[in-house]
């Protein structure tokens, strides 16, 4: 019994070192935060690099000159919605405990100012809906404030038939048809070449041992 | 050595050095980590090349172009673009181009299924499903997963976020299961041309995958590199009323990052 003692001693100490050691990576993971616009609403979504979703955390809405706003907590899904402040842009801070703590600031653009995207219908809690109305909503064409996207767009929409054409037209005869041309052609002539010092070397032998 | 003698050297020397080049399907994006204070964009280039070299070769719309997030499969071929890009030599090809807006933070994995491409100096066709991806917002979950294409890299080393000088390793996959003993061509995008190679297989790196089908590689420079696992299909392609081979590449792209 008295042998075993310090055996028993260590195992209960490598335990606890083994448990300390496991929770560590998840520390070691940095605390993520991103925000987005939608419709009125803005929604708050905390995460761990690995995925883990940053539950029950808290999260501070403040204005530029440092005001709180609104705050909560994340749900399971690690997400926060709140009503759009009517504001020019906000801090998003957020708590996950045990020094993770992270910030996103949202501009005056970002929020939107009224011009939301309007087709997108409110994504309900569940992670896997929330997915699918992201990529609907990615699917959908640019409506949120981004000018510069959507004339580019619509100018490429425009030309697109001219730009078409052009490429068609320039393909036709490609370089690489050309040059492919031209290396059947160098292909053929070695070939022939090849049969030609042959027959020739063939020819030469007799006429100089002669 | 008489005429014909030269000649035929030459017109060999030219047919052979015209093959060293290897083919790699491209998707470049223009950023291959967006962090919340970036942009929200990125752009993306596809054009088939051989990029170390920089020389081009025309592209086709592709069969299927997208991107997955989360396990959902979203079609981009509608936000493609045709464009014409020059290669070194001045020549200009057909290429395309695509911006895409993130919304999520996640791991994006965009794809490519190009039309497949006639080569007559091999006399096959080839077909490169390719591969990049693009974290957004630091949510790493996901890196490693499948997409069930008919070849694949399914990385082992997560695909962005390298060092220079970092290994890299992946598992070559056909139809599902994994290749032993298959080559895979490894490249650098010589993109501005700096690089010089001091011999002819410089250009293309070569290792091949172990028993498990897992190959390994070093990257030695910052930018953008291609892994492309080469395979034929068992089944053949018609050309001019004549059946060829169909070499189908499995590519991935990923880009290092100088330690500084």
């Amino acid at each position: 019994m008295k042998m075993d003692m310090p055996l028993n001693r260590s195992l209960v100490l490598a335990v606890m070192l083994a448990v300390l050691g496991v929770s560590q990576p998840a520390l070691a993971h940095k605390l993520n935060l991103f925000a987005y616009a939608e419709g009125d609403m803005v929604s708050v979504e905390g995460y761990f690099a690995d995925g883990k979703k940053a539950q029950n955390s808290a999260v501070k809405v403040v204005d530029s000159g440092g005001a709180l706003l609104v705050e909560g907590v994340t749900d399971d899904e690690g997400m926060y919605r709140f009503k759009t402040p009517q504001q020019g842009s906000i801090n998003i801070i957020l708590n996950a405990g045990m020094g993770h703590q992270s910030e996103f600031l949202m501009s005056a653009t970002e929020l939107g100012n009224g011009i939301a995207p309007r087709s997108v219908s409110t994504p309900v809690v569940t992670g896997a809906e929330t997915d699918q109305a992201a990529m609907d909503m990615a699917a959908a064409p640019a409506m949120g404030g981004d000018v510069e996207a959507v004339v580019h767009r619509a100018v490429n929409e425009a030309i697109k038939p001219l730009v078409r054409e052009l490429a068609e037209s320039r393909q036709k005869a490609s370089i690489s048809d050309l040059v492919g041309a031209v290396g059947y052609i160098f292909g053929l002539m070695g070939l022939f070449a090849f049969y030609k010092a042959r027959q020739i070397g063939g020819k030469e032998k007799p006429t100089e041992k002669g | 050595m008489n005429f014909y003698h030269k000649l035929s050297v030459l017109a060999i020397t030219l047919a052979i050095s015209s093959n060293v080049a290897a083919h790699f399907q491209m998707i470049i994006p223009s950023d291959d980590m967006v962090m919340q204070t970036e942009p929200r964009s990125v752009d993306l280039q596809l054009q088939f090349w051989h990029p170390f070299e920089g020389i081009g070769m025309p592209m086709e719309k592709p069969v299927r172009y997208g991107v997955v997030v989360a396990g959902v499969t979203q079609d981009l071929l509608p936000t493609l673009k045709t464009v014409k890009i020059k290669d070194r030599q001045g020549h200009p090809f057909a290429a395309f181009q695509s911006r895409y807006t993130f919304k999520r933070p996640g791991n994006h994995l965009f794809f490519v299924e190009p039309k497949p491409y006639w080569e007559p100096a091999e006399e096959r066709f080839i077909v490169h499903y390719t591969k990049v991806m693009v974290n957004a917002f630091g949510m790493e979950e996901g890196w490693d997963k499948e997409l069930g294409l008919k070849t694949e890299i399914v990385p082992l080393t997560r695909p962005y976020g390298l060092w220079t000088n970092n290994v890299f390793q992946g598992v070559v996959k056909l139809n599902g299961k994994p290749v032993p003993n298959s080559e895979v061509e490894v490249e650098y995008y010589n993109q501005d041309g700096v690089i010089k190679a001091p011999a002819d297989p410089m250009i293309t790196q070569v290792v091949k995958t172990d028993a498990n089908g897992v190959f390994t590689y070093a990257m030695p420079k910052a930018g953008w590199w291609a892994f492309a696992a080469l395979n034929e299909d068992s089944k053949k392609m018609k050309h001019d009323g004549k059946e060829y081979p169909v070499e189908i590449g499995a590519l991935l792209w990923v880009r290092t990052h100088d330690m500084k």
